[in-house]
């Protein structure tokens, strides 16, 4: 059995790596784009659309985008909203209907660790007559990352995730070009094996790294929120 | 010039007599008594003329006090109060430096500066660590120290050495006492003794 196996491996290997390859690909894309939405969203909210029609839409968007599950909300915008004939296309707009979504969860985790932030540290910045804008870059955007960081990991699982589900659009994931020989082999039991390994070995990582960060940064800012 | 409208609940003898009594650099150290800590600790800030939330209470009388720009005005003023509080995300080296940097000192001058006034107190080993990882005491002095660093003329403090050892207090006292010496003044809300025996020149009282 482990034999049969392993000459699976070695058949499609080529297949399977570049899946691979293509997870990837999709992920980081997808983890820039979330980010720079996710930034944008929440200063046009918090800043220059602060008491303004604009605004109602805006929190409109993110409460229609997060209450919907991923699976609905990627079939609305590639089937119904956007449409398009060529697989490639699909793609590309499902990857960008997943980073609007996972965009419109992070602008709600940079809100909450911008306003986390201690009153006292702006009041110090005023007191000392520093500049606003140097204040901003040097003392109040890296206390953001520091109290960011743990959600914005969370969040890479969850687009993780969320990846798979642009199979619908018309390229499977790492069942690329042997998703007809899956149903018709024997011994198909192997591909969702290693589907569910490399998900599971993944994201494992990604906790793993979590796990290295929070001890550092949660340490300090418990220590700094104390009096 | 810019009239200031909003005030708390204080006379407007005790406030111009302040103001007059500023004027006079013949006794450098000012107490503040009468009326509750807390009011007395907002009077200091509405003084320092930060707290801006606090305008919107009870109006009683037009003061006039002389406005200046924000760098200016803080060269002139600062408030320090007890609780110690420092940029969390940069070490005490990186603070000093980078305030001092604001008000366009020399590298080479900064880095003497720093060193002299943490040899006077005594906390030079606390140069290359995060606010985190410092005692809440040492907080306390170097929140201090950040302030009398601009070498501003009049100095506001909420009760410094209120969660102060002796020996700490000591330090923390022969280190105001040297700003005093400079000509410059303190104004300074507490009730520890210590202080008042060690300082006291001249007190106004709040009615």
């Amino acid at each position: 059995m482990i034999a049969d196996t392993f000459s699976l491996f070695l058949q499609y290997r080529r297949m399977l790596f570049e899946g691979i390859g293509n997870t990837f690909y999709l992920f980081f894309s997808i983890i820039y784009l979330s980010l720079c939405i996710g930034f944008v969203l929440f200063f046009m909210k918090h800043f220059l659309f602060k008491d303004s029609f604009i605004l109602f839409l805006l929190n409109g968007l993110t409460y229609f985008t997060r209450s919907l599950p991923p699976y609905v909300y990627i079939v609305f915008i590639t089937f119904y909203f956007f449409p398009a004939n060529d697989f490639y296309n699909m793609m590309a707009i499902g990857v960008y209907a997943l980073s609007i979504l996972h965009g419109c969860t992070l602008s709600y985790d940079i809100k909450i660790a911008f306003f986390e932030i201690p009153l006292n540290q702006w009041i110090l910045g005023k007191i000392l007559g520093i500049q606003r804008a140097k204040f901003y870059f040097k003392i109040i955007i890296p206390q953001v990352i520091f109290r960011l960081v743990p959600r914005f990991f969370l969040c890479c699982k969850e687009i993780l995730k969320n990846i798979s589900l642009l199979s619908i659009c018309g390229i499977p994931e790492f069942t690329n070009k042997i998703c007809c020989l899956v149903s018709l082999s024997k011994r198909s039991y192997f591909l969702f094996l290693f589907t569910v390994l490399f998900y599971g070995f993944f994201s494992f990582v990604i906790d793993f790294f979590l796990q290295l960060v929070e001890r550092k940064i949660l340490f300090k800012i418990q220590n700094n929120d104390k009096r | 010039m810019i009239v200031i409208k909003d005030l708390l609940v204080f006379s407007q003898e005790t406030l111009l007599f302040f103001i007059e009594s500023l004027l006079l650099k013949e006794k450098n150290v000012f107490l503040l008594g009468g009326k509750t800590n807390y009011e007395r600790s907002i009077f200091l800030q509405v003084l320092a003329n930060l707290y801006q939330k606090f305008a919107g209470h009870v109006i009683i009388d037009e003061i006039i006090i002389e406005r200046y720009s924000s760098r200016d005005f803080c060269k002139k003023i600062q408030y320090a109060d007890q609780h110690g509080v420092l940029f969390s995300n940069m070490t005490i080296w990186g603070q000093f430096t980078y305030i001092l940097s604001e008000y366009q000192i020399d590298f080479d001058i900064i880095t003497n500066i720093i060193n002299y006034h943490f040899e006077k107190v005594g906390l030079l080993e606390t140069l290359p660590y995060y606010p985190s990882e410092l005692s809440s005491s040492q907080k306390i002095i170097i929140s201090v120290m950040q302030k009398i660093i601009i070498e501003p003329k009049y100095l506001l403090l909420d009760n410094p050495t209120e969660f102060l050892n002796r020996d700490e207090k000591m330090m923390l006292l022969y280190y105001l006492l040297d700003f005093k010496k400079k000509g410059n003044t303190l104004i300074i809300n507490s009730d520890d003794e210590q202080l008042k025996s060690y300082f006291y020149e001249k007190e106004i009282i709040l009615l």
